[in-house]
């Protein structure tokens, strides 16, 4: 498998905090979903913006598809990495939908006969065709979103980063934006690398693998059953078990592993008979 | 924030939408010109007429230019009265003190606010029909020429673009802090000149600070999109005169034919 | 404090070509010392309403009363001083509201506004710094340099000091870790110990069953439903679909139980609710 991000003994600090980030290591694979996780302040959006170069780190080294990251290569890497933020008002460069979504293409100096396809096709894949002409205020907080995220697939990423998408949504646009981010990893399969920074510990299951950093460390990195298994590390850190994981937690007797949502049901109702 | 007009777009397909923004643009300055130009009632009525025409082939409803015109209602009254009360003439109409109405003076302040009226609703059909993003883009050519004497053209189209976008934003965003403050207490201060401007430091910082946040989160946002300057790029709205262009320009110029005739005859 | 809303109506941009009318009829009272939750799809009308409770914004129609203060279309803006000293709002995002120097300057703004003395202010600031569990070392900070957590609770403690009886969060937990999240409902059960009464906008179900007393349930600018969680939450499922709302996720979990053939007796709201249950419902086996 190749290595979509290698992050290797990273250092580094706001101005005169103290260190965040001390020799810090993590290696994404090419075609993973990976679910960030960690407490307020835990320093997941700063690791983000490390990645895209939008800071730069003190020490270490950060290669992105083999490429390391550089003055010189940022650029570069940048055009395979497409970022969600959090805060969809403060995303959004173009007046209508469809200009946001070529604010990327006109970037990369694509021919403008080109654009109107590649529009559309970024726009379908999230199902917002149909708002193309929209002002964004105009949009519902879901919407937005899934603007942003079009707006990213039109300059076909190979890494897409969701910092708390989200955190500002109410239950319905989360819905529709998760809904989205699992088409996208059905549509694209390996050819997508997923990284989804969030506090829902439901949204992370669906990942292939969840990472929790606390102030700077590593605290766990493993499949969603391994991470979740550990409840009272996750607790200590701040942070919670999925809804069926502090379920089980419950059950007398307990089951002896960690099972997921489906799998809780099934031996809970092979229990009954 | 939402009965803001200025610098509103709202979509559609009307005649006018379709104009290329310069002309559109064109359109708009050579119109204010000769606007300025009009000295009697019929001139007056004549560019009043043009400008209702226009608003019809907008295909948008009459209240929403209403609404534009209203956050500026204020500046025309004072305006008005200014005319009213200090231009002075024969007849007198009414004398209260200091203060002097008089014929001429009522008819300046007439024709003013009309001025100004005929300003916003002209201004106003150009916004509403174009994208911000196609105003920025039209400025950006019909200023290129500037680029020769190194007006950093491209640069200042986008500012101007994003700017534009930002507005209703920000609006709500004072919106917001306003009510968090009065909520807190704020308001009603009383006291001198120094109490009251005092008193607003608790709007301006946090309006301060969340419009830097903003700015830097959208940087951050638009860099990550591969931008890195304003001049390296493609368009994706591409501008070229069509048909209706040319019979735009036709109309303009009708316009001002009709105006200095009119101008001359009555 | 009790809050009684009659017959209210509103529609910003009254009086004009662009009146918005959101509120519609809203008649509902919120008793004095209990949670009340205010639930509903986006754009229903909940923050609207909320702002009627400090004169924010004034009915249109109809009229609300707190306590013995009646807010009507023409109450006066400077007889709503009195008003906004008995409520206090915390707004989603209140940590953009910073402004001083300091967090124990930010934080006593609201008592000196409704005059306090200095001393008077710094004693209700810290004591509300205290509550929301702001360390003392960071009294002296500017609060700009505080993390997202911390900003959040200065905000909180500001909006807290000048001691209103009515406290009213608009969405307090977006973006909370799930820590700052249990805190959070924590908070709001002890402002209830304290004898307040609050009112609690959320769209995450489980924070209104572990908190509210009654829950308000705004549709279209309508209030179409006010009950105890347990009555509520024990509606049909098509309502909830209809009204865009969720299930708690114990309630959620329980139907897709029955789905696979375990069938609990009734619908469980929290957790240990539905760990009991389950319990039981194995254990007689
Ligand atoms: N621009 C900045 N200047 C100084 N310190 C900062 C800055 N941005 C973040 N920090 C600090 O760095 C630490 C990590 O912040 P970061 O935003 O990466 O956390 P996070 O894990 O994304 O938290 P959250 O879940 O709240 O978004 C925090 O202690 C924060 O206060
Ligand atoms: N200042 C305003 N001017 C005009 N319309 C407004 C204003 N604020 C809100 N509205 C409109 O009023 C309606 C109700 O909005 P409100 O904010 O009360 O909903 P809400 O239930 O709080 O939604 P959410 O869950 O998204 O916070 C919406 O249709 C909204 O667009
Ligand atoms: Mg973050
Ligand atoms: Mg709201």
């Amino acid at each position: 498998m190749t290595q979509a991000i290698k992050i290797n003994n990273l250092n580094y600090q706001y101005d005169d905090t103290q260190t965040l980030f001390d020799d810090f290591n993590l290696t994404i694979e090419s075609g993973q979903w990976v679910a960030l996780v960690g407490h307020n302040g835990s320093g997941k959006s700063t690791l983000a913006k490390l990645v895209l170069g939008l800071i730069a780190a003190n020490a270490g080294e950060i290669t992105v598809f083999g490429v390391p990251l550089t003055v010189e290569t940022v650029h570069e890497i940048r055009g395979q990495i497409g970022m969600v933020f959090q805060n969809p008002d403060n995303q959004f460069v173009g007046a209508t939908v469809a200009d946001d979504v070529a604010f990327g293409l006109e970037n990369q100096q694509l021919p403008s006969n080109d654009m109107p396809s590649r529009i559309d096709e970024a726009l379908n894949i999230v199902g917002m065709q149909a708002f193309k002409d929209r002002e964004p205020h105009t949009l519902s907080g879901g919407q937005k979103q899934r603007v942003a995220l079009a707006s990213v697939l039109a300059l076909a990423p190979k890494i897409i980063i969701l910092d708390e998408a989200t955190a500002m949504l109410d239950p319905d646009g989360r819905d529709t934006v998760m809904q989205t981010l699992q088409a996208l990893k059905a549509r694209f399969g390996k050819a997508l690398t997923l990284i989804t920074i969030t506090h829902d510990m439901d949204e992370a299951t669906l990942a292939d693998r969840v990472v929790v950093i606390n102030d700077g460390q590593l605290i766990l990195d493993g499949t969603p059953a391994a991470v979740f298994s550990q409840r009272d590390l996750m607790h200590d850190n701040g942070l919670a078990l999925p809804f069926a994981g502090e379920l089980a937690a419950q059950m007398q007797p307990a089951p002896a592993n960690y099972l997921d949502e489906r799998e809780l049901i099934q031996w809970l109702s092979r229990l009954k008979k | 924030m939402n009965n803001i007009m200025i610098g509103r777009f709202v979509p559609g397909d009307s005649f006018i939408h379709r104009l290329d923004p310069r002309t559109k643009m064109i359109g708009t300055f050579l119109y204010i010109l000769v606007m300025l130009w009009a000295n009697s009632w019929a001139s007056y009525a004549w560019t009043a007429i043009f400008v209702l025409g226009l608003i019809r082939l907008t295909g948008q409803p009459f209240k929403l230019y209403w609404d534009g015109l209203k956050p500026i209602f204020w500046l025309i009254l004072f305006t008005v009265v200014l005319q009213l009360a200090f231009t002075p003439g024969t007849p007198v109409l009414y004398r209260l003190g200091p203060v002097v109405i008089t014929t001429p003076g009522l008819i300046n302040a007439i024709y003013v606010m009309i001025r100004f009226v005929l300003i916003i609703l002209m201004s106003t059909i150009l916004t509403l029909t174009t994208p911000p993003t196609s105003i920025a883009n039209a400025l950006e050519m019909l200023l290129g020429p500037l680029k020769k004497i190194k007006v950093p053209v491209a640069e200042l189209a986008l500012m101007l673009s994003i700017a534009l976008r930002f507005v209703p934003l920000l609006m709500d965003e004072t919106q917001k802090i306003m009510n968090a403050q009065k909520s807190r207490g704020m308001g009603f201060s009383t006291g001198g000149p120094v109490k009251r401007a005092k008193a607003i430091i608790p709007l301006l910082i946090p309006l301060f600070v969340g419009a830097l946040q903003r700015a830097l989160d959208l940087a951050n946002a638009m860099e990550v999109r591969g931008f890195r300057d304003a001049v390296q790029r493609t368009k994706y709205r591409v501008l070229h005169y069509e048909k209706n262009d040319g019979l735009a320009f036709a109309g303009l110029f009708v316009f001002v034919v009709v105006f200095v005739v009119t101008k001359r005859l009555f | 404090m009790a809050i009684t809303f009659e017959k209210v109506n509103f529609s910003y941009g009254a009086g004009t070509t662009l009146a918005h009318a959101i509120l519609h009829d809203v008649t509902v009272n919120m008793p004095s010392g209990q949670v009340t939750a205010i639930v509903g799809q986006t754009g229903s009308g909940k923050s609207t309403l909320v702002q009627h409770i400090n004169g924010l914004l004034k009915p249109t129609q109809g009229r609300v009363v707190v306590d013995d203060f009646e807010l009507t279309a023409r109450t006066k803006e400077k007889q709503l001083m009195q008003l906004r000293q008995k409520v206090g709002i915390v707004f989603q995002f209140p940590e953009n509201q910073l402004f001083a120097n300091s967090v124990l300057e930010d934080v006593m703004y609201a008592p000196l506004n409704f005059g306090a003395d200095k001393v008077a202010a710094q004693a209700a600031a810290e004591t509300a710094l205290r509550r929301v569990g702001v360390a003392e070392a960071l009294w002296q900070k500017s609060p700009f340099e505080l993390s997202g957590g911390q900003m959040r609770r200065v905000a909180m403690a500001g909006t807290l000091a000048s001691d209103p009886s009515v406290v009213v969060l608009d969405e307090p937990a977006a973006g909370l870790d799930p820590k700052g999240q249990a805190e959070l409902l924590q908070l709001v059960l002890e402002l209830k110990s304290l004898g307040k009464t609050v009112v609690f906008i959320s769209h995450h179900m489980d924070h209104v069953v572990a908190v509210a007393d009654q829950v308000v349930v705004m549709h279209d600018g309508r209030v179409v439903a006010k009950d105890t969680p347990a009555v509520l939450f024990n509606r049909d499922l098509d309502w909830f679909k209809k009204m865009k709302l969720d299930l708690p996720k114990a309630g959620q979990f329980a139907e897709k139980l029955t789905a696979a053939g375990m069938k609990l007796p009734e619908r469980p709201l929290t957790l240990t609710q539905l760990a009991t249950a389950i319990n039981t419902e194995v254990g007689h086996e």
